[in-house]
């Protein structure tokens, strides 16, 4: 197994792949070159972005990339199945609750201020008008996109595509988004250290799972303080506030990257009263809960992706 | 004269109406009532809402298995490098 590791997209990218090494040096770098592209389309902190230029367009018609007009359409179709859970159009509240800057920037300040007088006023993404023939969008004015965890899943999963023509087996992780294509010669199913999110030290779980997605969301990865009030990036897209959130991770393994971080955001909102209803909207969606005591919960089947040493897996 | 037709043509077209009326509504009340507008799902379009369960950590692995203590008492870099993390 080859395995490549570097930081872009403001979080850690890891590339594991299984063949022969000299194909595998060439397809690893195709896969840096490809997630810098993406980062110079999808940040939101780069002036020169398209996604910061779709922003500054609201109001008007904008002629997007495939790329682009592909996420967007996704995030259309998520935020209708989520019940509006998720929404990438929280990028006001982001950046209200201080989250103006990238994470890296963010975390080596004390605290950042607060910002007075804002009202939070959600504008329905159902306002997002496409246009399929011209690959055009309009943003209602005043809203703003942040396509942050979405756009890491979409990118890890093109990721993987790409490498699949130098392997039969490899996967791709984009911060926690985590994209499986087949599987090591050696095994049945690919090994995951589900992490403890109170210390990324240790791990609470291993799980084992086939070719498809694993995202994982988290509340305490990206922490901020802003005066004396701590914050996190998981928006309450109905508050417009950071979300009151009862679990402290959770992983949700699904097929598409896409549907796996949206349903994560969503299920990590819903919490335990609304996730196990939610998780039934999309077929084959499992998801693991990590509680404040490190203790695990979730569907009913999510049992069989935890590794049990001495089985056969 | 024209006082008096006029009166029994008002009279006339009262009892008219409501006998009209009264007929309706006794073709009305004895008439089938229709189906109540409310639709059943079959029983398989009725999704249930899985409770959710508790799920073992290697801890409860590591205590239920002596296997599992050989495994996860080697040096954490044996665990797979592959970490599911949040972001």
């Amino acid at each position: 197994m080859e395995f490549d590791e570097f930081s872009a997209m403001n979080t850690v990218v890891q590339v594991a792949a299984e063949g022969n090494p000299i194909d595998l040096q060439l397809g690893f770098a195709q896969v840096r070159q490809f997630i810098a592209e993406c980062e110079g389309q999808f940040s939101r902190f780069l002036p020169s972005s398209e996604l910061t230029q779709l922003n500054q367009s609201a109001g008007r018609w904008f002629q997007a990339s495939p790329e682009m007009f592909e996420i967007i359409q996704e995030a259309l179709d998520l935020y209708i199945l989520t019940d509006g859970l998720f929404d990438p159009s929280i990028m006001n509240s982001l950046i209200q609750a201080g989250y103006d800057q990238s994470m890296d920037k963010l975390r080596r300040m004390a605290s950042v201020p607060i910002i007075p007088g804002f009202a939070y006023k959600r504008i329905p993404l159902e306002e997002i008008l496409l246009d399929a023939e011209r690959h055009a969008i309009h943003l209602p004015v005043g809203m703003q996109i942040d396509l942050g965890g979405i756009a890491k899943g979409w990118v890890a999963a093109k990721a993987a595509n790409l490498l699949s023509r130098y392997t039969h087996a490899t996967t791709v992780s984009v911060g926690g988004d985590m994209v499986f294509v087949g599987v090591p010669a050696s095994q049945t199913t690919w090994r995951v250290s589900l992490e403890d999110p109170r210390d990324e030290q240790c791990m609470l779980a291993v799980l084992h799972v086939g070719a498809g997605s694993l995202a994982t969301s988290t509340i305490t990865r990206r922490r901020w303080m802003q005066g004396n009030q701590p914050r996190h990036h998981i928006i309450d897209p109905r508050t417009g506030a950071p979300a009151e959130i009862n679990w402290l991770s959770i992983s949700v393994y699904t097929e598409k990257a896409t549907y796996a971080e949206a349903f994560a955001k969503a299920l990590l909102i819903a919490g335990p009263t609304g996730a196990a209803g939610l998780a039934t909207r999309l077929p084959n969606l499992n998801f693991i809960a990590v509680r404040q005591d490190g203790s695990l919960v979730g569907t009913p089947a999510s049992k069989e992706l935890i590794y049990v040493p001495g089985d056969k897996q | 004269m024209q006082k008096i037709t006029k009166s029994i043509i008002h009279v006339w077209v009262s009892l008219a109406s409501m006998a009209a009326f009264m007929f309706g509504w006794a073709i009305f009340a004895h008439t089938e009532k229709p189906a109540p507008l409310i639709v059943q799902q079959p029983p398989s379009m009725q999704l249930e809402v899985p409770s959710l369960e508790p799920i073992p950590s290697i801890d409860e692995l590591v205590q239920s298995s002596s296997q599992s203590m050989q495994i996860f008492q080697k040096p954490a870099s044996s665990l797979p490098r592959l970490r599911a993390r949040g972001s």
